[in-house]
Order: C-alpha cells, then sequence, then structure tokens
C-alpha cells in the first residue's frame, strides 16, 4: 500500500506558509455515537448529574485552552471559545435536556444530541446568514459535552510526543490554535480555503497549513511520510530521497531569505539618490491587516472588497461595509487605505447577484459598469465608505474606468450620497480623495482627459496587459503571450504616469506587475509615486529599490522604449541584473545546506 | 401559575444596525440573567426565553423589528425596564 502512495502529489492551496516533513498523525471526523438506552424512573436524577458534570469538565477543558492561548498570546481564536462558553452556559438548553430525561426516561446522551439536533434544525432554518452559521457553533458545543459523558478522548494534541503532521477533513479555530503550544509542525486539510478561520488562525500564527486538498485524510495514513509545503499548497506523500533533499534545500533557502528580509520591513523605501517610492499591500481580507505592519508597507494601497460579496446568498448591507471600513480605516492609521469599489461579474463568482451568463464576461458587466446600473447595491457600499472615512484615512477608487462618462456617472453618485450622510448629519470625510483603476487600454489612452477628475490613478496591470495585448491570462494555449514587458504595454504605462504626473495627481500600480523586483527599474524610471503589492513582497522589492539609482534609470527607459520586443527588453534588464545591479539583487543566503548560496531578487508573490 | 406573580409586559423596537447578532444577544441574556424573574421574548409567533443566548439569536431580530418583553416575579418592573433600557441604547455600540 505503501508503495502506491510512493512521491504521491497532492495539491491544495497554501494557507500559511512554511515547509514541513514528519509523519501524519490523521484524525477521521465522525459524530461520536449517542445511544439510545431506557432508564427507571428513579436513576433520572443520575443521569442529570451526569450531564452537569460532563458540561462543566466541558467548560473547564475550553477555559483552560483559552488560558493556555492567553499566555501564548494567541488571542485569535477568542471570539469563538467565547461563543462556544456562552452556549455552554445556557441554562436553557440544559434545562431542556433534563426534561427530556425525566419525561422520556432516556439517558443523558440521547436527550443532549436530540436537544442539540433540535437547535441546529433552528437555526438551520433562519434567513440571515450569520446566524444560521451558529448552528454548527451548537453542533461543536453538543459534541464536546457528549465526548465528556461518554469518556471519549478527543485525539489531544498536547498528548503527541512526537512531531508530526496533523491530517484531517477539517479543524476547528481552537483546534489549530492549540498547535502552537504542542509538537504539531503543521497541518493539511480536505476543506477550507485562504479565507477560512482555520487558514487565518494558521497564518496568525505561523503554524504551516496546507487547505482544500480535498481527499487527503482519506489517501494519508497515520505514520505516512508527509512533506507540507505552504508556500506552494503541496502535500508529497512518502516522498523518496531525491524528493525530501529538494524540499530541504527549499526550506533551507526559504527560511534564510526571511531572515535576510527582515532588515527591509521597516521603511524607507528610497533609491541610492533619493527617490522615493511608497511601497504599500494589496489586502484580500481585513485580516491580512496584520501583514502591513509585518512587513512595513506604507498604508494599503488596494482593499478588494469582493469577499464582502462573496459566499452568501443575502447582499452587504450599507452597516456591514462601513463596519468593515472603519475597522480598516483605524487598523492602518496613520497610513491611509484605498478602498476600492467591487469588481464582481468578469471572471469573480458571485452567488447572490444571479448575473445571467455571458458570452464574454470579461469584457461584459462588470465593475463599474455594473455599478451604475444598480446604483442601490453601489451606494450601499459608497455610503459604508463614506462613513468610515470619518474613522482614518480612506480613500476610494472605481475600477475598470473605460471613459469620462463613468468617472462622471461615478463621482454623481458619490455626490449624492455625501448629500444625503449631510442632511442625516452623519459625519465623513468631505474631501475624501477619489482614484481610477486604469486597466482599459481606452482609459490608458484618455488618462489626459481623466486626470483632471480624479486625484489618482492606479495602473491594473493585469487587465490591463490582457486587454492590450487581447490574450486570456487563464488560457494555457496563449498565456505566455501575456508579456509585461511588451513595448506596447510599457508605452501605455509610460504614458499614464506622464498623463497624471501632468495634472499633478499622484500615479500607482497595483497589479502583480508591481511586485516584481524585475521591473522595479523600469517602474522607478518611469517616475511612479506608488507601488502596491503583496505586503510579503514588499521586503523584497524595498531591498532592491535601496540598491538603485533613479537618475540612471529614467535615462535607461528611454533606451527601452526604442526595443522592439518583451524579449530584448528582458534581456537588457536580466543581464544589468547580473553585471551593473548585483548588490541590490543578489542576496548571500549564507550556510544554505552546501555551504553558502546566492540568491536573486526574484518575484514571491504566487 | 403566572397569575399571582406580578406580570409585565412592554414593546421594544430594536434599533442598533447589527439587531439582536451574537453581541447584542449575548448582552441581553447576562442582563437578563441578573434578575430572578422569568421573562420571556415575543416575536410573532416565537416566544423565547431571555435568559437563552440561543433562544435570543434564534428570534432573528433585525434593525426594525418588534419585541414583546414579558416577565413574572419579584423584580420583573425592574428587568423589564432594564431591557428596555438596553434595547433603546442600542446595546451600547456606537452608532
Amino acid at each position: 500500500m505503501a508503495e502506491q502512495r510512493r512521491n504521491l502529489k497532492i495539491e491544495g492551496i497554501a494557507a500559511s506558509e512554511g515547509i514541513v516533513a514528519g509523519r501524519a498523525y490523521v484524525m477521521s471526523k465522525v459524530h461520536l455515537p449517542a445511544h439510545q438506552r431506557k432508564i427507571p424512573p428513579e436513576q433520572a436524577p443520575l443521569e442529570v448529574k451526569r450531564l452537569r458534570e460532563a458540561v462543566a469538565a466541558a467548560v473547564a477543558e475550553l477555559e483552560g485552552i483559552k488560558n493556555e492561548l492567553d499566555r501564548h498570546n494567541a488571542r485569535e481564536p477568542f471570539f469563538i471559545i467565547d461563543a462556544h462558553l456562552l452556549l455552554m452556559q445556557d441554562e436553557v438548553l440544559w434545562k431542556e435536556v433534563e426534561q427530556l430525561i425525566a419525561e422520556e426516561l432516556v439517558n443523558a446522551e440521547w436527550a443532549l444530541r436530540r436537544v442539540i439536533n433540535k437547535w441546529m434544525k433552528v437555526f438551520d432554518s433562519l434567513s440571515d446568514e450569520y446566524l444560521r452559521e451558529r448552528g454548527h457553533d451548537v453542533d461543536i458545543v453538543g459534541e464536546r459535552i457528549l465526548a465528556k459523558l461518554i469518556g471519549h478522548k478527543e485525539k489531544d494534541f498536547s498528548q503527541i510526543q512526537e512531531p508530526v503532521i496533523v491530517v484531517a477533513p477539517d479543524l476547528r479555530p481552537d483546534q489549530t490554535a492549540q498547535m502552537l503550544f504542542s509538537k504539531i509542525l503543521g497541518f493539511a486539510t480536505d476543506i477550507g480555503s485562504r479565507t477560512s478561520h482555520t487558514a487565518i488562525v494558521a497564518r496568525s500564527l505561523g503554524i504551516p497549513a496546507v487547505v482544500g486538498l480535498e481527499n487527503v485524510s482519506r489517501q494519508v495514513e497515520d505514520g505516512d511520510l508527509v512533506i507540507l509545503d505552504g508556500i506552494d499548497g503541496v502535500v508529497l506523500v512518502s516522498p523518496d530521497k531525491e524528493m525530501c533533499a529538494h524540499y530541504q534545500r527549499k526550506k533551507a533557502r526559504f527560511d534564510a531569505l526571511n531572515k535576510l528580509l527582515e532588515d527591509f520591513a521597516t521603511p524607507p523605501s528610497i533609491t541610492q539618490d533619493g527617490f522615493k517610492l511608497q511601497l504599500s499591500a494589496n489586502l484580500e481580507i481585513l485580516d491580512e491587516i496584520k501583514f502591513v505592519k509585518k512587513y512595513g508597507a506604507e498604508g494599503v494601497g488596494l482593499y478588494r472588497t469582493e469577499y464582502l460579496y462573496l459566499d452568501r446568498n443575502v447582499l452587504p448591507n450599507e452597516d456591514e461595509h462601513f463596519e468593515n471600513y472603519r475597522k480598516l480605516a483605524e487598523a492602518v492609521s496613520p497610513g491611509e487605505a484605498v478602498i476600492r469599489t467591487f469588481d464582481l461579474g468578469g471572471d469573480k463568482f458571485s452567488s447572490q447577484l444571479k448575473l445571467a451568463p455571458e458570452m464574454n464576461p470579461a469584457l461584459g458587466l462588470r465593475a463599474i459598469r455594473f455599478c451604475l446600473r444598480s446604483p442601490e447595491i453601489f451606494k450601499a457600499q459608497i455610503r459604508g465608505i463614506l462613513r468610515a472615512s470619518a474613522f482614518g484615512k480612506i480613500q476610494v477608487m472605481f475600477p475598470f474606468i473605460s471613459g469620462l462618462e463613468e468617472v462622471l456617472e461615478a463621482k454623481r453618485i458619490l455626490k449624492q450620497a455625501m448629500e444625503e450622510l449631510d442632511r442625516e448629519g452623519v459625519k465623513f470625510d468631505s474631501a475624501i480623495p477619489l482614484g481610477i483603476m486604469v486597466e482599459v487600454p481606452g482609459a490608458a489612452l484618455t488618462a489626459d482627459r481623466l486626470a483632471e477628475e480624479v486625484d489618482f490613478f492606479s495602473i491594473g496591470t493585469n487587465d490591463l496587459i490582457q486587454y492590450v495585448l487581447a490574450i486570456d491570462r487563464v488560457n494555457e494555449y496563449v498565456s505566455y503571450l501575456y508579456q509585461p514587458l511588451h513595448p506596447a504595454v510599457l508605452w501605455m504605462i509610460k504614458r499614464v504616469v506622464e498623463a497624471g504626473h501632468r495634472a499633478g495627481i499622484r500615479v500607482a500600480m497595483c497589479g502583480e506587475m508591481a511586485g516584481d523586483p524585475l521591473f522595479l527599474p523600469v517602474l522607478v524610471g518611469m517616475k511612479f509615486d506608488q507601488l502596491s503589492m503583496h505586503a510579503r513582497t514588499i521586503p523584497m522589492v524595498r531591498k532592491v529599490l535601496r540598491g538603485l539609482k533613479a537618475s540612471e534609470l529614467e535615462p535607461m527607459v528611454d533606451e527601452l522604449m526604442k526595443m522592439s520586443t518583451a524579449e530584448q527588453i528582458r534581456s537588457f534588464l536580466q543581464a544589468r541584473v547580473e553585471k551593473e545591479w548585483r548588490d541590490a539583487y543578489h542576496l548571500e543566503l549564507g550556510d544554505v545546506e552546501a555551504g553558502g548560496e546566492t540568491i536573486i531578487c526574484s518575484r514571491t508573490d504566487r | 401559575m403566572r397569575t399571582h406573580l406580578r406580570e409585565i409586559e412592554r414593546t421594544a423596537k430594536i434599533c442598533n444596525r447589527l439587531g439582536l447578532h451574537a453581541r447584542a444577544a449575548g448582552k441581553l441574556r447576562n442582563l437578563a440573567a441578573q434578575y430572578q424573574c422569568m421573562i420571556k421574548l415575543v416575536k410573532g409567533r416565537l416566544e423565547v426565553d431571555a435568559k437563552s443566548i440561543l433562544g435570543i439569536m434564534a428570534l432573528e431580530a433585525a434593525k426594525g423589528a418588534e419585541l414583546i418583553i414579558r416577565a413574572w416575579g419579584e423584580d420583573s418592573e425592574q428587568a423589564v425596564a432594564a431591557i428596555c433600557r438596553l434595547i433603546a441604547d442600542k446595546f451600547g455600540e456606537e452608532e
């Protein structure tokens, strides 16, 4: 059996960075058995007593976990533990169980299971999605108490003697947190996404994790040797010697790189000759805000708001928007945060907007186009953003603008929302900076006109390149044509920067191109004001920036603009990296396995 | 049984943004638990115990929902007054 799984590679979602290897510790999720047993009337008080003791034991256990987490400064999962404690203290719940024991003369386990099932049903039928999910908490609480009743010992992480990698269908956030003070190296789960609670807790605690592996808990057996690659989201089962050596090197490189880059996790972001470039973070979800500080991001250059809309049945209301953005504003203070209004439609999926399928979603009704057609949905977000602007430095940005009319129409709605709030006496920043994404060629070519109407531009290279070169990035047959250094792309980007600067407004770039160190000299030479990228790539980009000279790069860009192909430009840049910019790009990793390795800074975001 | 206890009934409108979500529900439950009397919350055809977090959440009372608060017992008057105050104060959540 083990032979069949030799070098078995299972791909999932990288939830938390790091590479670890160890024996698998497989947990399977089955509901604990609760068998019905009739009891004589005189035994009822005894069953009630057993129930009460089980509840008390479960409460004590949770309190214990909480204390331990507190000691380790890991308070992220408190919200969920507190919610469970609150449920355990719900007298009404236990009275119902007692009543069932006394009236139907059944054992505590059976009565408990019935009451829990009843409440899960009640919550299942609610229309509020958030409240409906609380049914899951009721289930977990019920299982914890049932475990006490039947004397079931959950595989307890603190009992594990050897370092292991936990493999499970799913893990609760509190289980994840307990790994911090156990011998667990990392974990792999069948379900989950980058934004599930367990993934967020793993990242905040620095435990390597891969989720969304679909079947891993059935493919791996207890004791299998497993390599967990939380960088690329891969699990390797029963790796051979070569594979082990490969990952050992990968891990050593990763560790050494992180250590070195710590030195660059604080501003300033400046070239040798004093050219300042603001390096800010792109955020997918609010919980990533801690990385702004960790990697020394100078504000948030792009806060994507799509996640607020995904995987739910009802649209977020104004208050939800407000709450979310207020937290962002407060967390990023004294820096600023650019909130992009939602870019839905296109390649992004939305369960509740029920958009009709389109032939060409990337060219269809999406982003600002959709917003202008559904002003009520748009306005809920705009009002939320405006209200949050009273709590910190918030800027608003409209995506997928293709021409002036859209800017004017979006501004009209913004103004309307401001007037409404004024009438309602609600505070907001009436001078809130307003910008647009420049990602449609039509907008790039008319940047001069657009610049007069906005406070900043942010170039979205992912889309811009796709539309300028007419290639579908996800189509593997044409993806080789996706060339950020294509002369047409560079020409268009340069034009946008110049148009913005002529009008005296800030020009930023927030696409993937901004986080690739190879492109940095070009962007500095074009005199960008701000680059926004995954927070963890900031230290590397900053390191390279500090080794460059802006005065040399401006003429270099002029040279590049005369070249004819992306390949020529790329070779030119790579040659410079090798020769003239060695110090800027090279990192001496020192003792990686066989004594010393030098690497060239290149893109780390995936 | 209930008749010879002091019964109090009042109506209140939920006016905080999030309605009776977990946090507000927890506050209401903790307040109710400080009183000896029996307290029920009624919304439409649903009646739940105000000392049960589960019950309160299951009411699914959003902003604008009308609740009847009913209490029997020695301190029922104080209890109902305190609960109405908490609801009117938007559960101490800032607007």
